[in-house]
C-alpha cells in the first residue's frame, strides 16, 4: 500500500533539469580547499527564465559540524561577505580572503572592503551560502548592505545568518533561492587538496558560444571529466529551453553525456551545467541556445 | 420389522429392562407417581425400542439399572426423563437414550380424560439377552465434524414402519435386534436440515453409517473461534467492554476478516494512515501504547499495512483493546493497550484451514495429542509484493519492493484437571518494505523492516477459594530497520520479560477481589541514527547512537470492592526503570475506577488514573545527546460514561474522557520524527531534550449498536481535541495525529442460504501538517531541504471511504468453503493519506490511498 501511495506521487511531477525562475544552480569555491589568508573566488551560478533580476549575497561561516546555530561557541564565526548585483543571467563572483586571525576579533567584525575573514580550525568544513532573490523580496539583503555601511552588524543580524531557517520561512518560494555548498579551510599540504573537477567539451559544438537545436529534437550534451582526487564526478544539467533526459549524470568512461530535449516551440534559452566530485569541488559551464 | 415387533412383545425386544411392557409404573410393585394424585390408569407402555448393551459394559461382564422419573405427555410421548438411581458404566446415558424413545399410552383422569403423568421406571441391562448391534453410526455437523447432540435418528422399513433413537454426547446412535434387509436413516437436528441415508443390513455384522447435517440457516455458522471477542475500554476487571465475536469479524466489510480492522474501527481509535497498523488512541502517539501477549510486551502486534496481527486470530482466546483508564495490570505507557490473549480451550477437534486471497495466504493446523493437550501450527505470508510487482514495475522505474510480511506460530497448550494450563509459543515474525529510484538521476531509496523471534511460557494454576496464579515468561531478539536515502535508523534489541500475577475475582457471594503482581524485563539495547541530510547545512545536530542495558521493574495492587450495584477498583503500580550503571527512574501510578449498576439496563462509570512512561533510551543516553535528567512523562486519565440498554438487542454508550499530559519529552524534532513518523506541528522544537512539554486531549466517545440473530450493525463517533505545548514559552498547537471527528458505522446481515452481506462507512478529518513554506538547495548533491513554517499549521482532507463485502458458504460433509468479495473503497474515493512534495518543494503533492479494490477471496476448513 506504501508503494502504491509512492506511485501516486511519482506522476505529474516537473522534471528538475527545467528551470522555471530564480534559482541558484552552482557556487564554487576557487580553491574548494582553502589556506587561512589565501584568497578564494566564489563564483555563483543564478538563473534568470523569468528575467526578474536578482541580487545575490554570499556569506558563511566556519564551524564545527553541527554547531552553526551555536553563536556562543568560541570560535564561531560571522562572515558577511558581500551583495552582488547580477545581470539576467549571468554569474556573481566575489573574492573571498582568509587571514589568519584571532577568533575573537574576527567574530564580531564586518569588513568594509567586501572581503571577509573565515575563523577557521583545521580543517574546517564551512558552509557557503548564497541567496538570490529578485528586487525588494529580500529584506535581508537591504539589513547586509546597511550593516556594511554602518560597518558592523547587529548580533541578531548575525544570528539570523547562521541560521537560514529563521527567517526563510519569511520569504516567498517564487523569485528567491538559497543554496549551500561546503568550502574546506585547511592546512593541508597543496598536493594533498581537493581541487575542483576539470572538464572538457566533448563535441566541437559545446564550444559554440550558440547552441541550435531544431523544436522538438534533440542535442546531445558531453564532457569529458576528471577529478584530480580520483572520484567520480556528476554533471547536473539544468535548462531555461525544455528539458534535459537526465538531471544528474555519473562519469563513466565515455564521460559525461546528457541529451536536451529542445522545446516545440522555436526560442532561445539557456542551458547549464554542474559539475561536482561531492567532496565540497564543483565547475560549472552554460551556454545560450537557440531552437529553431 | 423390530418396531413391529417391539410394540407386540416388547418384553422380548427389551429384554434386559424390567419388563417395560408389563411394567409400566417400573420395579415391581409399581410406585405411585410421586407427588401427584393416583390415576384412575397409569400410563402403560407400547412402544419400547431395545437400548444397545454400553460396550465397555458389555467387554466388562457388568450388569446393571438405571432408575429414571420419566414426565408423559397426555400424548404418550415421554417429554422428560431424569436419573434417579445411576449404575454408571454407560447404562445411564444408553437407558436414557433408551426411554426418550418410549411411547406409551397416557395416563388417563378420573373423567377418562388423557393427563400428563411422572413416573418411576427401572430400566434393567442384563447379559442374559444382549442385543444384537446391527447399525451404528454418527451424526456430525457439515464442514466441522462436531458431534450433534440430541439428534433424531429415525429407522425405517420398507413398509413405512420406524424405530427411534437419540445420539449421545458422541453424537453416536445404535440400533439393535433389527432383521437383515434394507433400511433407510432419517435424521433431524434442532436448526439443521434433514438428511436421509440408505443403509443395508446384513446377518452378524455390524453397519457403519456416518452422516453430516448442514446448518438450515445461515446465519447458524460454525467457526474454529467463535469464542474470540474483542474488548474495548476493559478495565480489570471489566469496567466496560466491547465484544465482538469471531463471525462478525469474518465477515465484517473491509476488515478483510482480520481483527486488526476491527479494532480499528471502535470509537476512540483515531485513523492511521494507509491503515496502517498503528494503533492512536486518544490524543497519544503510536508510540505511547503498549502492545501485550498474556501480559508480556510485544514490540508490535499488527503487520505493515494493518494487514492482520502478528499473531494468527485462531490461535486468540480474544483481544483486548483499552483505549484508556486500564488498570494497573499494564504501566509504562501514556497511551492505550492491546493485548492478545490465547485460547485457554482446548480444540474439540483436530482440524485446520488454508486461506487465500490477494493479500495473503495462511495455513492454520490444531492437532489434538491427548485429552489435555493439543499442537497448533500456523504460517502465514503476504505476496501482495509477488502479484503486484511486475505490474508496478511495468509502471515506474523506480524499484519497489511492497510491503511483505510473514510470521510463523507454534503453540503446545496443555491443561490440567482443576482449570489450569500450561500454554507455550514461539513466534517469529518479519515485515519488509523498500523503494529504491533505478534512474541515474536520484539515489532515492527507502527500507523498512521491522521482525521479531519472541518465546512464550505461561502456566495458569486455579488455587483453592477461587485464586489463580499466572507466570509469564517471554524472551527473545527484535530489530527494527528505517533508511530514507542516505539517512538510517535501526534499533536492536533482546530482551526477557517475566510477569507474576496473583488474582481472585469478586466471589458470587463474596465483596472483595484482588490482583497483585510483579511485571519485569531486562533488555539490551542498542540503535543508531544517522541522518546526514538534515546536518549538513542546516544547524542540526550530529549522528546518534548508543547502547545500554536497561532493567525495568514493576509491582502493582489492586482491589475490587462490591457493595450491591457499585464496584469501586482502587489500585496503585509502581515502576522503576535502571539504565545499566547511569541510573534509574521510578514513578507511582494510583488508579481508580467505579462502575454503578443503576438498573438493570443502565451502567455509569467513572475511572480516574496516573499513567507515567519512561523516556526512550536515545533521549536518555549522553551519546546520543540526551538528557540524563529526564524524567518519567505522565498522564492524568479520567473518563466518565453511561451504557444503556435501549431495547433488546439495541445498546448504547457514551464515554467522555479527558487527558492531562505532563513532563512530556520535548525538543531535537531535527532528529528523528522526519524518518519515524510524520513531521511534527509547527513550531519546530530544535533545542535539547527536556521535560518541558505538556499536552491536552478530550473528547466524547459513543457507540449504538444492535444485533439480532440476522443483522449486525454499530455506528461509533468520536469527538476529540489533541493538542500539545512543547515548551513553557511556546504557544499551544495541534498533536500531529489530531482527528476531531472520527465516525464509523458497520452493518452486516445474514441471508438464508449462507450469503452474508455488509458495509462499512468510515469518515474522519483529516491529520494536522507544517506546510513547506521554502527550501535550501543542498549543491553537493542538489537537492532541495524543506523549510518548514514556524507558525501555522495546516489540515489534510477529510477521509471517506465505503468498504462493501458479501460471503458465501457451501457447507460440505468434511469441510466448509466460503468465498468472498471485500470491495475496499467501493465508491473508489480518493482519499489523501500523506502530504509529499515536489522535488523543489514548491508544490504539494497529495499521496492517496488504495483506489478501489476487489479482494476475492476463498477459505477452505476441515
Amino acid at each position: 500500500m506504501i508503494a502504491l501511495a509512492l506511485l501516486a506521487c511519482g506522476g505529474g511531477q516537473r522534471h528538475p533539469s527545467v528551470v522555471e525562475d530564480t534559482r541558484i544552480l552552482g557556487i564554487v569555491a576557487e580553491p574548494p580547499e582553502a589556506q587561512p589568508g589565501e584568497d578564494v573566488r566564489i563564483t555563483v551560478l543564478v538563473a534568470d527564465p523569468l528575467l526578474r533580476g536578482a541580487e545575490v549575497l554570499i556569506w558563511t561561516c566556519g564551524l564545527y559540524e553541527g554547531e552553526c546555530a551555536e553563536s556562543v561557541m568560541p570560535f564561531a564565526d560571522w562572515a558577511i561577505v558581500t551583495a552582488l548585483p547580477v545581470g539576467p543571467r549571468l554569474t556573481g563572483a566575489d573574492v573571498l580572503t582568509l587571514r589568519d586571525a584571532e577568533l575573537v576579533e574576527v567574530v564580531r567584525e564586518v569588513p568594509e572592503d567586501a572581503e571577509e575573514i573565515f575563523a577557521y580550525l583545521n580543517p574546517i568544513p564551512v558552509v557557503l551560502y548564497a541567496l538570490a532573490c529578485a528586487p525588494g523580496l529580500c529584506p535581508i539583503i537591504d539589513e547586509v548592505k546597511e550593516a556594511r555601511l554602518l560597518g558592523s552588524a547587529s548580533s541578531d543580524l548575525k544570528e539570523r545568518l547562521a541560521d537560514p531557517t529563521l527567517w526563510m520561512h519569511t520569504l516567498p518560494m517564487a523569485g528567491v533561492s538559497l543554496a549551500a555548498q561546503q568550502l574546506v579551510i585547511s592546512d593541508v599540504a597543496m598536493e594533498l587538496r581537493n581541487h575542483n573537477p576539470i572538464f572538457d567539451p566533448r563535441f566541437s559544438a559545446a564550444y559554440d558560444p550558440r547552441l541550435r537545436v531544431p523544436a522538438g529534437g534533440e542535442l546531445e550534451v558531453a564532457f569529458f571529466t576528471d577529478d584530480p582526487l580520483g572520484g567520480s564526478v556528476y554533471g547536473y544539467a539544468y535548462t531555461t529551453a525544455g528539458s534535459f533526459e537526465e538531471r544528474r549524470v555519473k562519469e563513466d568512461d565515455n564521460g559525461i553525456r546528457n541529451w536536451l530535449l529542445a522545446p516545440d516551440e522555436p526560442g532561445t534559452g539557456r542551458v547549464y551545467m554542474v559539475f561536482e566530485d561531492r567532496d565540497g569541488g564543483s565547475a560549472i559551464w552554460t551556454r545560450q541556445v537557440e531552437v529553431y | 420389522m423390530p418396531p413391529s415387533r417391539a410394540q407386540e412383545t416388547p418384553a422380548e425386544e427389551t429384554p434386559v429392562s424390567g419388563d417395560p411392557a408389563d411394567e409400566p409404573q417400573g420395579e415391581d410393585p409399581a410406585p405411585e407417581p410421586p407427588g401427584q394424585t393416583a390415576f384412575p390408569r397409569l400410563p402403560s407402555l407400547e412402544f419400547a425400542p431395545a437400548a444397545p448393551y454400553p460396550p465397555e459394559a458389555l467387554q466388562a461382564g457388568l450388569e446393571g439399572a438405571v432408575l429414571l422419573e420419566l414426565e408423559v405427555s397426555e400424548e404418550g410421548e415421554v417429554l422428560s426423563a431424569q436419573i434417579v438411581e445411576p449404575a454408571g458404566s454407560g447404562f445411564d446415558e444408553a437407558a436414557l437414550s433408551a426411554v426418550r424413545n418410549f411411547r406409551f399410552s397416557p395416563a388417563l383422569s378420573e373423567d377418562g380424560e388423557p393427563v400428563p403423568a411422572r413416573i418411576q421406571y427401572r430400566y434393567r441391562f442384563t447379559l442374559e439377552h444382549v442385543p444384537v448391534l446391527a447399525i451404528q453410526g454418527r451424526i456430525l455437523a457439515a464442514g466441522i465434524r462436531q458431534p450433534l447432540v440430541g439428534a433424531r435418528v429415525v429407522l425405517l422399513d420398507a413398509a413405512g414402519t420406524s424405530l427411534e433413537a437419540l445420539t449421545d454426547a458422541e453424537g453416536t446412535f445404535r440400533f439393535a435386534d433389527i432383521e437383515p434387509g434394507a433400511y433407510a436413516i432419517a435424521v433431524r437436528a434442532a436448526g439443521r436440515g434433514e438428511e436421509v441415508a440408505q443403509v443395508e443390513v446384513s446377518e452378524g455384522q455390524v453397519s457403519e453409517v456416518t452422516m453430516y447435517l448442514v446448518p438450515d440457516r445461515a446465519w447458524e455458522g460454525e467457526d474454529y473461534n467463535d469464542e474470540m471477542v474483542i474488548i474495548g475500554q476493559r478495565v480489570e476487571p471489566e469496567i466496560v467492554q466491547r465484544a465482538l465475536d469471531a463471525s462478525e469479524i469474518r465477515t465484517m466489510p473491509g476488515t478483510g476478516g482480520d481483527i486488526v480492522r476491527a479494532v480499528q474501527s471502535l470509537p476512540g481509535v483515531a485513523r492511521s494512515p494507509f491503515n496502517a497498523g498503528q494503533v492512536i488512541v486518544r490524543g497519544t502517539g503510536p508510540d505511547d501504547s503498549g502492545f501485550y501477549l498474556g501480559g508480556t510486551r510485544l514490540p508490535l502486534v499488527f503487520h505493515f499495512g494493518g494487514l492482520s496481527t502478528v499473531i494468527n486470530s485462531d490461535s486468540l482466546g480474544e483481544v483486548a483493546y483499552m483505549p484508556g483508564n486500564y488498570g494497573v495490570r499494564y504501566g509504562r505507557h501514556l497511551g492505550g493497550a492491546v493485548e492478545l490473549r490465547t485460547k485457554k480451550t482446548l480444540p474439540e477437534r483436530s482440524g485446520g484451514y488454508t486461506s487465500v486471497d490477494l493479500f495473503q495466504s495462511a495455513v492454520f493446523v490444531q492437532k489434538q495429542l491427548s485429552d489435555t493437550t493439543a499442537l497448533t501450527l500456523s504460517a502465514r505470508r503476504s505476496y501482495i509484493d509477488t502479484l503486484l510487482q511486475p505490474i508496478i514495475n511495468a509502471q515506474t522505474s523506480a524499484s519497489i519492493q511492497l510491503p511483505r510480511f510473514w510470521d510463523i506460530q507454534a503453540r503446545l497448550l496443555w491443561r490440567d484437571e482443576r482449570g489450569g494450563s500450561f500454554d507455550t509459543m514461539l513466534l517469529v515474525s518479519q515485515d519488509e518494505f523498500s523503494y529504491s529510484e533505478s534512474s541515474s538521476d536520484t539515489t532515492a531509496a527507502s527500507e523498512i523492516s521491522t521482525g521479531f523471534t519472541k518465546a512464550w511460557i505461561q502456566r495458569q494454576k486455579v488455587r483453592g477459594g477461587g485464586w489463580v496464579t499466572e507466570a509469564t515468561i517471554i524472551g527473545g531478539p527484535e530489530a527494527q530497520l528505517a533508511t530514507y536515502e542516505s539517512d538510517e535508523a535501526w534499533l536492536e534489541r533482546t530482551a526477557l520479560g517475566f510477569r507474576y500475577e496473583v488474582y481472585r475475582d469478586v466471589p458470587d457471594e463474596g465483596w472483595v477481589g484482588w490482583r497483585m503482581g510483579i511485571d519485569t524485563e531486562v533488555s539490551d539495547e542498542a540503535f543508531s541514527y544517522a541522518i546526514e541530510d538534515l546536518t549538513t547545512y542546516i544547524s542540526y545536530a550530529g549522528d546518534e547512537e548508543g547502547r545500554a542495558q536497561v532493567y525495568n521493574a514493576g509491582v502493582y495492587l489492586e482491589q475490587t470492592q462490591r457493595a450491591g450495584r457499585v464496584e469501586g477498583v482502587p489500585g496503585v503500580r509502581v515502576d522503576a526503570m535502571i539504565i545499566g550503571d547511569q541510573g534509574y527512574l521510578v514513578a507511582a501510578d494510583p488508579r481508580f475506577a467505579l462502575r454503578i449498576e443503576a438498573s438493570d439496563t443502565t451502567r455509569l462509570r467513572g475511572s480516574i488514573g496516573r499513567y507515567s512512561q519512561f523516556p526512550l533510551l536515545r533521549e536518555l543516553l549522553p551519546s546520543s545527546g540526551g538528557n540524563t535528567r529526564l524524567q518519567p512523562e505522565w498522564a492524568l486519565q479520567s473518563s466518565v460514561g453511561i451504557d444503556q440498554e435501549l431495547m433488546p438487542g439495541l445498546t448504547a454508550e457514551v464515554t467522555l474522557y479527558h487527558g492531562w499530559l505532563n513532563d512530556l519529552v520535548s525538543g531535537r524534532e531535527d532528529r528523528f520524527v522526519f524518518i519515524l513518523g510524520p513531521p511534527p506541528t509547527a513550531p519546530l522544537d530544535f533545542d535539547s531534550y527536556a521535560n518541558d512539554g505538556t499536552g491536552r486531549s478530550f473528547g466524547a466517545e459513543s457507540l449504538i449498536r444492535y444485533e439480532d440473530p440476522r443483522l449486525m450493525a454499530w455506528a461509533g463517533l468520536t469527538l476529540s481535541q489533541a493538542t500539545r505545548v512543547k515548551r513553557p514559552d511556546l504557544e499551544r498547537v495541534y498533536f500531529e495525529y489530531d482527528q476531531p471527528v472520527v465516525l464509523t458505522m458497520v452493518g452486516s446481515y445474514r441471508w438464508p442460504r449462507s450469503w452474508t452481506t455488509g458495509l462499512r462507512l468510515r469518515y474522519g478529518s483529516g491529520n494536522p501538517y507544517t506546510p513547506v513554506v521554502n527550501r535550501v538547495m543542498d549543491l553537493e548533491n542538489h537537492t532541495y531541504l524543506p523549510i518548514y513554517d514556524t507558525s501555522t499549521t495546516a489540515r489534510m482532507p477529510s477521509f471517506f471511504t465505503l468498504d462493501a463485502r458479501v460471503d458465501k458458504a457451501w457447507v460440505y460433509d468434511r469441510w466448509t468453503l466460503t468465498a468472498y468479495l471485500d470491495l475496499q473503497n467501493a465508491t473508489n474515493r480518493r482519499n489523501v493519506e500523506m502530504i509529499s512534495w515536489s522535488y523543489d518543494w514548491a508544490d504539494e503533492l497529495p499521496i492517496y490511498g488504495l483506489p478501489i479494490i476487489p479482494a476475492f477471496g476463498l477459505r477452505g476448513e476441515w
